[in-house]
């Protein structure tokens, strides 16, 4: 292993540093990269909300203003290290002098006296000193007297006894430590610290016999600086820091100007920020515009107890605008776009001769001129950026964490990445034993590009590094493993039952071959598959309800068969499989099925593209249930699940007396209390057969009602017009009672196609329906027609006779026949009453309506007598509109008066040969015959 | 008239099949009659005592409300019906989910505020009672009333027209747009384009803004948007590039797009 470098330790920390403040003008202006995403959350000037703007466009807010405006708060919100002082440092240098005074306050500078030194220093001697005259001494007196006050009144718990740690700050010791300070705070040094020197504090401890009563002297240090830090600030402000701020904004004004405060991060002040910020937030007492770095989180705790305002909404209310750089993941907008930019500037800050990194392969192999980092390698390592066990993607992270921790290592990047306790290394996606070496393992792991199939890796990368590549996956410059998808989960690493599973997985996948845990490969397939619904279902998946054919082979698994010799039993032709047929596009979605059913998670977590996956699923649905539809269709000669049922729906509606020709309907053909041969259009007499298999059919009726509401219906009451639309054409175009008659029904019933939710199978609705059809084929459509028109002429003739009808007078001879009926002693049966009663009821009117109704019905039939075809439904269609004709009472009353007659006859000729002699010549039966013709004259023309 | 009281949202019972058979019907013949509308859809069945009609006068109603059509008449079973669609030749899917998106009346863009409230937060799946209870605190929360029924006519209509996948109650609501609907939608932007390549970011900035959220807060492109660009892809319907010289690009997980190119329909 060897890391060539094309740079110095020296150089990368100077160039990569913490604070944007440690480094120069230069320097800073050369690595800053825009900040293209800025969320706007709201600013008030412009009146805009929720966007994105950019860091000029932010620099433009800030300053530009009326010169008299009252001050003017912008809040900076973002993670820790998420650029804050970067943009603060940058506003300094760019912004315009002529309009604004620029005063940036440091993270660093925590304390009031920095503060006041640093306003001192900008201000350019325009503020009066506070204290400008006093000596220095004296002031010290004062700080230690005020330093005291506050121990006895605040801090006396915490130093026990009292007496002791007054003496030791009235020292002279502590005097001199207090001098030098002020004064070199006073001469601008902005970080010079109060008791610093840990060894003085220990000796002066001592002297004042101290150090026995403390278990931790730099706890004690630590509070001792506190006391006297407020002392200090209590000093200098003792005029007052609004009088001071006053006074900057005043004398600015004058010169047309307005002071900018940039305060690089709020949350590290102390006692000053409250002072500070109350001042801010009284918005008419100034003219400053703030600049004001807030970490996440800050303002909800700590800032709202720092200011007056009541609450976060009262601060949010005072502010003109609230820019914020990360997102609620802790990651910084824009970054991710601007990083590859970001790492070149500052890989060109980095190097002090770039002709080094300009040679190749160091050049053209490395993302030209990223070396040592590639773009793959840099964008896989950004997102990889944790800390405290959660995704964080700042600019500091990045470059502390990345850029100088991979320059500033003795070791190549790839390395560094993986010990890194910021960086949560991505899984492996290819199998380990593939790759014995753990170099390249890990060399692939962050600059291999994944491709869908394959992990590569340009070999001159390698090959800087003095990584061995295996020869047997090298080819043209680059080497190449399989990928593999599922692999690296930690639950699996941990997990060697899955592991075997799945290396026997890969090892189908890469070989073909026995592959013995084909039922978890085959439960993941069918999870992801049966999203989509039962594949086997031929029912409309829009349907509002109803019923559905599905094809039920097995059990209530779905039939999968697994390819390559993997031990499945393939399709036949009546036992249909869902295929997998294992081609390189299906590895990945594969594996990630295997994982899926393995480790029970959800979608999204086992699959790296779901959109990919329920496309993959979804075109084996589509295969699979065209392959269901398919047998289906084979088997009925051609006929399609929607053909198959709507016939059946419209055979159904013929026979119950409700036939449809383009717009079904969906109402129950259950005829209820009315007899089978009062709604069939089919007469027992002239179409026996295709009456008494309808009958059959018939009594299936509400089956193949529901599944074909399950197929047609959306709602009750909106139908599928696209599937109506298509079954009707389709349905038209084959002659689908043709076929239907044709089914061999032994073949039919080996196949698994049953109704759902019922349960039924299929071929008990398909035998009674290739009855009918086959029926209604053997049925002579033409021969059928001309009997019926016969028919239909005699009623008519029948009808033309009733025209001289009189009623009474038919009245008077019905009471007469009914009399003799009781001399011959024939027994009245109660239903001759109601048809006698429709006889006597009947209007001549009534009649005529009738003969004319006859008529219309055959002129029709007659005038299209050379397009009458063997069309059934056309036929089916006259038979119903016969039906009312049929049906009319005045037939019956006139089928029963011939049914009297023949009864009578029949029982007088019984009685009167029972007395001997010729019947015909006694005055009785020649009564009777007379009276029968009577009537008959009256209702009919025979 | 339509009842524009009502919101698009509280049409609970549709599905999405039935208003676009409806739509289709009225653009086919213009000018319509209500009656006309009752026989070309629904299903000859006197016995249901006047309710025959009633899902097809709530699709009506949702059209209507949605301006994809207009009424010519004031009572509803004596007028015609017209077509106004606001897109040519944009497939129904598209064209309503455009309608929804620029509707004048914010409380009507709910059906389509969802998915962009959701997609801006980078979300790619979430139960159906998850999504109500990010709706009520969301900044449209006031807009009315949320309940489980509007968020799943969402969930199913929002399927439908494929901007989710959601496969019933019991899962969660994928924010991943189905590829044939996004293809669809690159497709009607580039239509008339004279190049076979297109820039990709302005054709997404095109359907965010006509069709369907497709960005994140942060600008980035929704990963539901990014997966099933990448699924199309990889079934050979677009083809992915990036240009050195290009204006702007986006980042599809590890990769930097600028370009592409329609390939191949896809078959529904």
């Amino acid at each position: 292993m060897k890391y060539p470098r094309t740079w110095n330790n020296e150089r990368v920390l100077q160039v990569l540093t913490t604070e944007s403040r440690q480094k120069e003008r230069d320097l800073f202006m050369r690595t800053h990269r825009p900040f293209m995403q800025i969320r706007v959350d709201f600013c008030k000037e412009k009146g805009i909300q929720n966007t994105f703007i950019d860091e000029d466009q932010l620099r433009e807010l800030v300053q530009n203003s009326s010169l008299n405006a009252h001050n003017r708060l912008f809040f900076v919100v973002g993670e820790a290290g998420s650029g804050k002082s970067e943009l603060c440092q940058w506003l300094e240098y760019t912004v315009d002098e002529r309009r604004v005074l620029p005063f940036h306050i440091p993270r660093s500078m925590t304390t009031a006296t920095g503060v006041a030194a640093l306003l001192r220093q900008q201000s350019k001697g325009f503020i009066p000193k506070t204290l400008s005259k006093t000596p220095i001494t004296v002031q010290v007196r004062h700080i230690i007297s005020s330093a005291i006050i506050i121990l006895y009144e605040d801090r006396s718990s915490v130093f026990p006894p009292e007496e002791h740690w007054v003496r030791l700050i009235e020292s002279h010791e502590m005097h001199q430590m207090i001098e030098v300070y002020l004064q070199n705070i006073l001469d601008g040094a902005k970080t010079f610290e109060l008791l610093a020197d840990e060894d003085e504090i220990r000796r002066i401890l001592n002297k004042y016999n101290l150090c026995s009563l403390i278990e931790d002297i730099s706890r004690k240090k630590g509070l001792l600086r506190e006391i006297l830090e407020q002392a200090i600030e209590q000093t200098f402000w003792l005029g007052d820091i609004r009088l001071v701020l006053d006074d900057i904004s005043r004398h600015l004004i004058l010169q047309n100007r307005r002071p900018l405060l940039l305060i690089e991060d709020i949350t590290g002040f102390q006692t000053l920020s409250g002072k500070l910020l109350d001042y801010l937030f009284d918005l008419s007492t100034g003219h400053f515009d703030a600049v004001i770095g807030v970490t996440s989180g800050f303002e909800s705790t700590r800032l709202i107890d720092s200011v007056s305002a009541s609450d976060l909404t009262g601060v949010h209310h005072r502010l003109k605008g609230r820019f914020v750089l990360t997102d609620d993941h802790g990651c910084s907008y824009g970054l991710e776009d601007g990083l590859i930019e970001l790492t070149r500037a500052y890989l060109d800050a980095v190097r002090a001769d770039y002709s080094q990194a300009v040679q190749e392969p160091l050049f053209s192999a490395f993302s030209q001129g990223l070396y040592p980092f590639t773009e793959t390698a840099l964008r896989r390592v950004f997102s990889s950026l944790y800390e405290d066990g959660i995704p964080r993607r700042t600019p500091r992270l990045f470059l502390e964490h990345v850029l100088a921790a991979a320059l500033l290592a003795e070791t190549p990047p790839y390395l560094t990445f993986d010990r890194s306790r910021y960086i949560k290394a991505p899984p492996l996606l290819f199998r380990t034993d593939d790759v014995p070496d753990p170099h390249l393992q890990s060399l692939l792991r962050w600059y291999g590009e994944i491709d869908d199939d394959f992990i590569t890796l340009d070999a001159r990368i390698a090959d800087v590094w003095g990584v061995h590549l295996p020869e047997h996956a090298y080819r043209e410059g680059v080497y190449r493993i399989p990928r593999a998808y599922a692999g690296p989960a930690p639950d699996i690493a941990s997990n060697s039952a899955w592991q075997q599973e799945l290396s026997e997985l890969q090892s189908w996948l890469n070989k073909g071959g026995m592959y013995p845990s084909r039922e978890v490969l085959k439960r993941g397939i069918e999870r992801v598959v049966r999203l989509f619904g039962d594949p086997r279902s031929l029912g409309n998946p829009d349907a509002a309800g109803g019923a559905s054919i599905v094809y039920a082979r097995g059990d209530e698994r779905l039939p999968i068969s697994l390819g390559r010799n993997s031990g499945d039993q393939p399709s036949t032709s009546t036992y249909i499989k869902l295929k997998i047929a294992c081609s390189p596009d299906e590895r990945g979605i594969l594996e990630e099925l295997a994982y899926l059913a393995l480790s029970g998670k959800d979608l999204l977590q086992a699959c790296r593209n779901v959109a990919l996956t329920l496309e993959w699923a979804q075109q084996r649905w589509r295969e699979y249930h065209l392959e269901v539809r398919d047998l289906f269709a084979r088997h009925l000669h051609g006929i399609t699940v929607e053909q198959f049922i709507w016939t059946s729906w419209r055979l159904i509606c013929g026979l119950c007396g409700m036939p449809w020709d383009r717009r079904p309907h969906l109402k129950s053909c259950d005829v209820g209390n009315i007899p089978y041969d009062r709604v069939t259009p089919w007469s027992p007499e002239r179409h026996g057969a295709c009456y008494a298999a309808g009958k059959e059919f018939l009594r299936y009726s509400d089956v193949v009602r529901q599944l074909f509401i399950g197929t047609f219906a959306l709602h009750a009451s909106v139908l599928d017009v696209e599937a109506c639309t298509a079954a009707q054409q389709s349905a038209a175009s084959l002659d689908v009672i043709d076929r239907l008659a044709r089914v061999s029904i032994n073949a039919w019933r080996k196949l698994p196609f049953r109704i759902r939710p019922t349960g039924q199978n299929l071929s008990d609705l398909l035998i009674p329906l290739q009855r009918y059809a086959h029926a209604l084929k053997q049925l002579n459509v033409q021969v059928a027609y001309t009997a019926d028109l016969l028919d239909l002429r005699q009623k008519e003739r029948h009808l033309a006779a009733q025209e001289p009808f009189d009623h009474s007078l038919l009245q008077r001879h019905l009471a007469t026949l009914r009399q003799q009926c009781g001399e011959i002693g024939l027994t009245w049966r109660q239903q001759w009453d109601e048809a006698l009663d429709t006889l006597r009821s009947v209007t001549g009117e009534q009649l005529i309506n009738l003969r004319r109704e006859i008529q219309r019905l055959c002129a029709s039939v007659e005038a299209r007598s050379k397009e009458i075809t063997d069309d059934i439904w056309q036929y089916q269609q006259f038979r119903c509109h016969l039906r009312p004709i049929i049906d009319h009472p005045y037939w019956l009353a006139v089928a029963t008066v011939q049914t009297i007659q023949s009864d009578l006859l029949s029982a007088a000729y019984t009685r009167y040969r029972r007395r001997g002699g010729s019947i015909t010549n006694t005055r009785q039966y020649r009564q009777l015959k007379e009276t029968i013709r009577n009537v008959w004259s009256e209702i009919t023309d025979d | 008239m339509a009842s524009s009281n009502r919101l698009l949202i509280s049409h609970i019972t549709l599905r999405g099949r039935e208003l676009k058979q409806l739509y289709e019907q009225i653009a086919a013949c213009p000018g319509i009659s209500f009656a006309d509308l009752v026989v070309a859809l629904t299903p000859e069945q006197p016995e249901t005592f006047g309710l025959a009609d009633t899902t097809l006068r709530e699709a009506l109603n949702f059209l209507l409300i949605a301006s994809m059509v207009k009424q010519e008449g004031a009572e509803r079973r004596r007028a015609s019906f017209y077509p106004t669609p606001q897109l040519v030749d944009a497939p129904f899917a598209l064209l309503l989910l455009h309608h929804i998106q620029t509707h004048p009346d914010r409380r009507q863009q709910a059906l389509a505020l969802i998915q962009r409230l959701l997609a801006a937060e980078d979300i790619l799946a979430l139960a159906p009672a998850q999504v109500r209870e990010r709706m009520e605190r969301s900044p449209i929360g006031s807009l009315f009333a949320w309940t489980g029924e509007k968020v799943r006519f969402w969930g199913s209509l929002a399927h439908y027209l494929g901007v989710v996948r959601w496969f019933g109650n019991n899962t969660d609501i994928l924010l991943v747009p189905q590829p044939y609907l996004l293809f669809q939608a690159l497709e009607w932007i580039v239509r008339g384009n004279e190049t076979d390549e297109h820039h990709l970011r302005r054709v997404l900035d095109d359907i965010d803004c006509r069709f369907f959220a497709c960005y994140t807060t942060q600008k980035r492109v929704h990963q539901g948007v990014v997966q099933s660009l990448l699924a199309l892809e990889r079934m050979g319907s677009v083809h992915l590039s990036h240009r050195a010289d290009a204006a702007s690009s986006l980042l599809l997980n590890e990769r930097r797009i600028s370009h592409f190119r329609l390939c191949r329909r896809i078959m529904i």
